[in-house]
């Protein structure tokens, strides 16, 4: 293929091709680059190229939802319990979160459009805006407490709030401005390998590694069963599946131009995505026991910052380091794929063009959400005196309440064979799916409940 | 026009700006289970709201 082809960067109309084939736009022609790279691969056999060329979704998802208020749930799990119960626990919550993901990628490959086109289009609007609001209210908050994290990491460093939550933005809109998914996808990719860098800061806690088997081999809970130890299985399973993913990666799947060719793909990239956020998250766990083990008191901690105060004379001044950068990287990653899930779903939901691969002049519903909803986190971060900490919680609380109704939009969708065909839910799909849904409700409610009446498990 | 763009050309009818995938997809009639499922869980989302706002107010009066 001529390179010059696979380079082009100019505008409609610019190459012969785009005079002869005035149907081909801009987006078209990206994504139509991109496919013809994965047939050449797939044509020629060259099965790692393939893998990489088709991965993205799935790690992003996964990677981005090791987010700033997921790492410091980690990481106050690991400081309040030790090892014991948690390590195998959070093993389990990137299982579930692997079922529900896989079904987003089979959606996306089997239908090529979005979740929120998905839900307009065959539950009617009635719904749809439900839906919609669901996530808009979900994003948005969670997008706060990204920025949150941004700013607790850079007061590790000395930052001014306004400095390293005006960089948040800036990477963000930069981030946009690419106009090109593959780009913004494996820039974003390379962000996200940050989010191994606990596993060093795990690794300056000189955890024990018969300890570890012990705990996957044993695993019973450490101290008892209490209130805390309950809000921390919320909150971790809250850190774990999120609607905001769903959006995310069927849009991305589809924005990437994925087709059923590419489910085995699609599944490696969303099990790899587990994998890696699994290993940061089990060893923010593992860094943080280091604060169990020497008796420190967690309880009036107010966010990622506090945490690499403490682990500083633990771990080293290094791993301290390495752990304030980590939380950062985990808002910013977070910011980025949460407002490009906002971006998807509002274009799909009101028939507007959406894709990375658009020009601002094509896309400006598209963009425009994405750039509105980072100033409106970021503006909220900087109001002096914020309740930041009441805000994080709140948004937990939220994350794990909405996500039932989006799971059961997922469950009907998957299974609706005149959309799937061939690549419907089976029985164990909806069983795994099922349970899931079943899961978050009641453990929403549990929440709830411990919310109003917070002393209902003490003695236990 | 070269023969690498028409291979492009040819793989647009693949991606989902294809024609194929801009047609709506039909309006799928809900059952009564289905509808019950979606109306208990947007009630319990309904029921949730004061709670989470309550968890709120509690949350800033301890700030």
């Amino acid at each position: 293929m001529p390179q010059d082809m696979l380079e082009f960067e100019g505008e409609p109309g610019a190459s012969g091709l785009l005079a002869s084939e005035p149907r081909l736009d801009r987006e078209a022609r990206f994504r139509a680059q991109d496919r013809l790279r994965v047939q050449q691969s797939r044509a020629g056999g060259r099965w790692f190229r393939l893998l990489w060329l088709l991965l993205g979704p799935g790690v992003l998802a996964m990677i981005g939802e090791n987010d700033g208020p997921s790492m410091v749930s980690y990481a106050t799990t690991g400081a309040s319990y030790g090892i014991g119960f948690f390590v195998p626990f959070i093993l389990l919550t990137f299982l579930m979160a692997y079922v529900v993901q896989e079904m987003a990628v089979r959606l996306g490959v089997a239908t090529q459009r979005g979740h929120a086109e998905l839900i307009f289009q065959r539950f009617g609007p009635f719904w749809g805006y439900f839906a919609m609001a669901d996530l808009v209210v979900g994003n948005l908050l969670t997008l706060v407490t990204e920025f949150i994290a941004v700013q607790a990491g850079g007061l590790y460093f000395g930052l001014a709030p306004l400095v390293s939550v005006g960089f948040g933005v800036l990477i963000v809109a930069a981030s946009l401005s690419l106009r090109r998914y593959a780009t913004w996808e494996r820039m974003l990719m390379v962000l996200a390998a940050g989010n191994l860098v606990f596993v060093p800061v795990a690794l300056l806690a000189h955890p024990s590694g018969a300890a570890l088997v012990r705990a996957l081999v044993e695993w019973r809970p450490v101290g008892g069963v209490g209130m805390g130890f309950v809000t921390l299985i919320l909150a971790n399973i809250g850190a774990t599946v999120t609607p905001w993913m769903i959006f995310f990666q069927q849009g991305a799947v589809v924005d990437k131009g994925m087709t059923r060719a590419d489910l085995a793909q699609g599944r490696m990239d969303t099990a790899i995505g587990a994998v890696l956020a699994a290993a940061a998250g089990i060893a923010t766990l593992v860094a943080a026991a280091a604060l169990f083990a020497a008796h420190v008191d967690v309880a009036q901690f107010q966010s990622g910052a506090d945490f690499a105060t403490a682990l500083r004379p633990l771990i080293g001044s290094t791993g301290a380091t390495l752990f304030a950068l980590g939380i950062i990287e985990a808002g910013l990653v977070a910011g980025m794929t949460i407002s490009s899930s906002s971006s998807y779903a509002l274009a799909e939901a009101l028939s507007a063009r959406h894709s990375l691969n658009l020009d601002f002049s094509q896309g400006r519903l598209f963009y425009g959400a994405a750039i509105l909803s980072t100033l409106f986190a970021a503006g909220i971060v900087l109001i002096p005196g914020a309740p930041l900490l009441a805000i994080t919680l709140t948004v937990n609380v939220i994350a794990t309440l909405l996500m039932a109704p989006a799971l059961l939009f997922l469950l009907l969708l998957v299974n609706d064979r005149e959309i799937m065909r061939d690549l419907a839910n089976g029985w164990k799909g909806n069983l795994a799916g099922g349970g899931i849904v079943i899961g978050i409700s009641i453990v929403g409610a549990v929440y709830g409940v411990l919310i109003i009446f917070p002393n209902l498990l003490a003695g236990l | 026009m070269t023969q690498g763009d028409d291979a492009l050309l040819n793989l647009k009818a693949d991606t989902p700006s294809g024609a194929v995938f801009k047609a709506k997809l039909p309006r799928r009639k809900l059952g009564r289970c289905t509808l019950a499922l979606l109306i208990l869980l947007r009630i319990y989302v309904i029921l949730a709201i004061p709670v989470v706002a309550y968890a709120f107010v509690r949350a800033l009066s301890a700030h």
